[in-house]
């Protein structure tokens, strides 16, 4: 373990130490062993759908995730939760086709909240452009714990783009689309604008980045830095 | 409602997937959220499949193989294909491999869930459970039973018993050996075989021995002799003959000898249909034989398409096997109306010249005649094109409906009138002309005189080569047909005479390749009508990238497989062999492979379109 290691574990732990509720706390202690190889490691490829682009002003309605479990996506453990906002969705609804009618039943933000920290406990998050998804979760953690959370995140769009930029040319940001991503590995594009359809589509552009990566044995600590 | 975990994409694949359309609502719902996906890279070379958790494989995308334990091809597969069904349905490894020939992505369904899906559907079930007898029929090492090296001497002998005893003198021996057009006899005292008798002990134990008909058959025979058990290989068979330096074997059967088999037997069965259909052709002396021979064809051809022969292999022996008839019918000819009173060329074009015959070529062929006939003359040579013509199309040759055939006057003339024709197609071109370029110009020497045709030829590459208005209009209409590709890639289906939806694999496939490849040829002023041996040529030359000659050599042999496959599985079916396929009874891997074959052909024609039409039309 290396000295950064040690003092992140203690800085978990002083952030755990802190925490109040017990799913958080959890959340907190159980980091990801970064050092394990992808195809012997578990993580969830989380999408969120938002009424809009500010985290600070805007809500999460849904959240979809599927797990990637020693290199498999395992589909019966995917979720797609409807989170109930406290205002209308308003015209955003155009955008994701989730309409106020629709989430009467929803379930609240910590219920969803603590469903998706116990999915994600001990393991890496993916998402394709995840730090929008992460600042929404951060938020959100502010307002049910009172508390920060730390994630380890691996973003499919940053990969894609370091990929792109190796191959030398200057490339138009639209290419880094999820479809337009899945679409360059031939890999089916699913239900655009889902959370979980969109997840799904993020595990499969993940996998086949793993792929063309070519690294035997790679390790979550090297992904990440391919997403940086 | 606070979940929805129903991923629509994926319901929707399977859902076109046979068999999972016959599932309930609810149970395909049920496969589409339980299953696990997997990615495969080619990097990998193969699929490493777990029998302790035996799953069934969907493909989504990329392409895969089947091969056994001896690297045999079992099949090949792409989206909406299925593998590892074996070790869920029997529980047992399978020792096939599954080599990754394409990236892609592949759906799992565990033994668990395959168990509930086939509870709720008799028709999945059974669906899988035939699949899986289907492969294991067709793996090789079925397919091997009808190879030599699997044969047995039970496919080969004809159990018919041909004896006389040993007491018996040599002279009624060969009475008999002549009577049954036999090259050996079995010698059999007290049911016991005691000997063999053959051709060879004739000549050189009684005839070089100055010995006399008279004498006992006991005294020459080979004693004891070598037998073959009725199970025994037929290479075995072989393996014996050339050890001890023998041609015939007796066969028997758990001691009992049933008959005797050959040298000439086992060459038989090794596949060299084709050699001796061309030597049957050799010996047959009248048109009856002719026609008898040639409804040997169509099991000639099926034969080859069942040993999975190249296409372009095919086509060269299916036209060997017209040539020979066409050669032997001339012959037959003179000996009926005497020998020609000239020198001439026997000359054939289109399908003909090109070496590409199939099942159902009508005949395309023409005479040069050394000098202007007189009366005399011309009636002779009317006579005997009639007589060949006319049996062409009584072996299955039809008449050409164009009636370009020597029995025609206007194809039956001298050199300078040929030469009159090509020059008036070259130099005025008219859409007749071109027609008629695009047979003729696909033109080769079947029989007669070398130095007619030679001079025909080269006058023809003359005149074409670097004709650019004539090379523009064959361009022209090379490009006039398209592939049948639309938008987005999608096939252009038309109907055929039922109705059916199809492509045409000829018109807009084969027969696009030809032309375009022709206006090349015409270009160059290349003398070989065939258009794999085209392509050979222009391999190098700066008209057409190297790249550019492969894809399409591929193509072509491609497409021309799959349609002698597809008139292959016609005839199985007793069902008229055509051109037209249905997309949707080959694999979506053959689908897509075709459709490349079809961008290629599209990218030929733009080619050709921009390179010799620029700015003329």
């Amino acid at each position: 373990m290396s000295l950064k290691d040690i003092f992140m574990k203690a800085a978990r732990m002083r952030l755990a130490s802190k925490a109040s509720a017990p799913t958080a706390i959890d959340f907190i202690k159980d980091s990801p062993d970064l050092s394990l190889a992808f195809e012997d490691t578990e993580l969830l490829v989380v999408d969120l759908e938002m009424t809009g682009l500010n985290a600070k002003e805007h809500e999460i309605i849904s959240i979809g995730w599927v797990p990637i479990i020693r290199g498999d996506i395992k589909l019966a453990h995917a979720r797609n939760l409807l989170i109930a906002p406290s205002k209308s969705v308003g015209e955003s609804a155009t955008i994701h086709g989730i309409h106020d009618r629709d989430l009467t039943d929803a379930m609240s933000l910590e219920e969803g909240l603590d469903i998706l920290l116990i999915a994600l406990k001990g393991r890496v998050m993916v998402g394709h452009h995840v730090s929008l998804d992460v600042a929404f979760l951060r938020q959100a953690a502010k307002q049910v714990y009172h508390h920060n959370l730390p994630f380890s995140v691996i973003d499919t769009l940053q990969i894609e783009a370091a990929r792109l930029s190796r191959q030398g040319e200057h490339f138009d940001k639209q290419l880094l689309r999820l479809n337009n991503s899945a679409d360059r590995y031939g890999l089916p594009s699913g239900d655009a604008h889902n959370a979980l359809g969109d997840a799904l589509t993020t595990a499969q552009l993940l996998l086949a980045q793993v792929a063309a990566i070519g690294m035997p044995s790679l390790t979550l600590k090297q992904l990440l830095k391919f997403s940086h | 409602m606070t979940e929805d975990i129903e991923i629509k994409e994926i319901k929707r694949f399977l859902q076109t997937l046979i068999p999972f359309d016959s599932l309930s609502p609810n149970a395909l719902s049920k496969a589409a959220t339980g299953l696990s996906i997997k990615y495969f890279s080619s990097q990998a070379k193969h699929v490493e499949i777990d029998y302790n958790n035996p799953n069934l494989y969907i493909v989504r995308t990329g392409a895969f193989e089947i091969r056994n334990s001896r690297q045999e091809l079992i099949d090949r597969l792409g989206e909406g294909d299925y593998f590892g069904f074996q070790s869920l349905l029997t529980g047992q490894s399978v020792d096939n491999q599954v080599p990754i020939l394409q990236d892609g992505l592949v759906y799992l369904i565990d033994q668990q869930l395959f168990s509930q899906l086939c509870n709720d559907s008799v028709d999945f079930e059974r669906f899988f459970n035939r699949a899986h007898a289907k492969r294991l029929t067709n793996s090789p090492a079925t397919i091997d039973d009808q190879a030599p090296v699997n044969l047995t001497i039970k496919h080969l002998v004809h159990q018919n018993v041909i004896s006389m005893t040993s007491d018996c003198n040599v002279e009624q021996a060969a009475l008999l050996m002549s009577e049954h057009r036999i090259s050996s006899l079995l010698i059999i005292d007290n049911d016991e075989l005691t000997g063999v008798l053959t051709d060879r002990d004739l000549r050189s134990r009684v005839l070089a021995k100055g010995l006399h008909g008279n004498a006992k058959i006991g005294s020459v025979m080979t004693k004891s002799p070598i037998c073959i058990d009725i199970n025994a290989m037929a290479f075995e068979a072989s393996l014996l003959m050339s050890t001890h330096n023998i041609h015939h074997l007796p066969v028997l059967n758990n001691d009992k000898v049933i008959g005797m088999i050959t040298t000439t037997d086992i060459i038989r069965s090794q596949n060299n249909q084709p050699i001796f259909l061309i030597g049957e052709i050799a010996r047959v002396k009248d048109v009856d034989g002719l026609v008898a021979v040639s409804k040997k064809i169509p099991e000639l051809l099926q034969s080859m398409i069942a040993s999975d022969a190249r296409a372009e292999e095919i086509g060269r022996v299916l036209t060997l096997v017209s040539d020979s008839l066409t050669r032997r019918l001339l012959i037959l000819g003179e000996e009926k109306y005497g020998n020609a009173p000239m020198a001439y060329s026997w000359i054939v074009f289109g399908s003909q010249g090109r070496m590409d015959q199939t099942a159902g070529s009508d005949q395309d062929n023409g005479m040069i005649l050394q000098r202007e006939p007189n009366e005399d003359e011309a009636h002779y040579f009317k006579t005997l094109t009639q007589y060949v013509c006319g049996a062409l199309d009584a072996c299955g040759y039809i008449y050409c409906p164009g009636n370009i055939m020597a029995q025609t006057d206007k194809w039956r003339v001298d050199l300078s009138s040929w030469k009159g024709y090509f020059d008036k197609w070259v130099n005025t071109p008219s859409p007749q002309a071109l027609l008629n370029a695009s047979i003729f110009f696909d033109m080769r020497l079947l029989t007669g005189d070398q130095k007619l045709f030679d001079d025909l030829q080269l006058f023809v590459n003359g005149a074409t080569k670097g004709n650019q208005i004539f090379i523009a209009s064959m361009a022209g209409l090379a490009v006039s047909s398209t592939p049948p590709l639309g938008f987005f890639g999608k096939f252009v289906l038309e109907r055929d005479g039922e109705e059916n939806k199809v492509l045409d694999l000829k018109h807009r496939g084969v027969a696009l390749i030809n032309d375009i490849v022709r206006v090349y040829a015409l270009h160059e002023g290349l003398s070989q009508a065939n258009t794999q041996h085209r392509l050979n040529q222009l391999l190098g030359r700066k008209i057409l990238s190297k790249n550019d000659v492969k894809s399409l050599k591929d193509a072509l042999e491609f497409i021309a497989d799959l349609r002698l496959k597809n008139q292959g599985a016609q005839y199985l079916a007793n069902k008229p062999t055509t051109n037209y396929l249905k997309p949707k009874t080959v694999s979506r891997l053959l689908q897509h492979q075709l459709k490349e074959a079809f961008e290629v052909v599209h990218g030929a024609q733009k080619g050709l379109q921009s390179k010799f039409t620029r700015g003329m039309f």
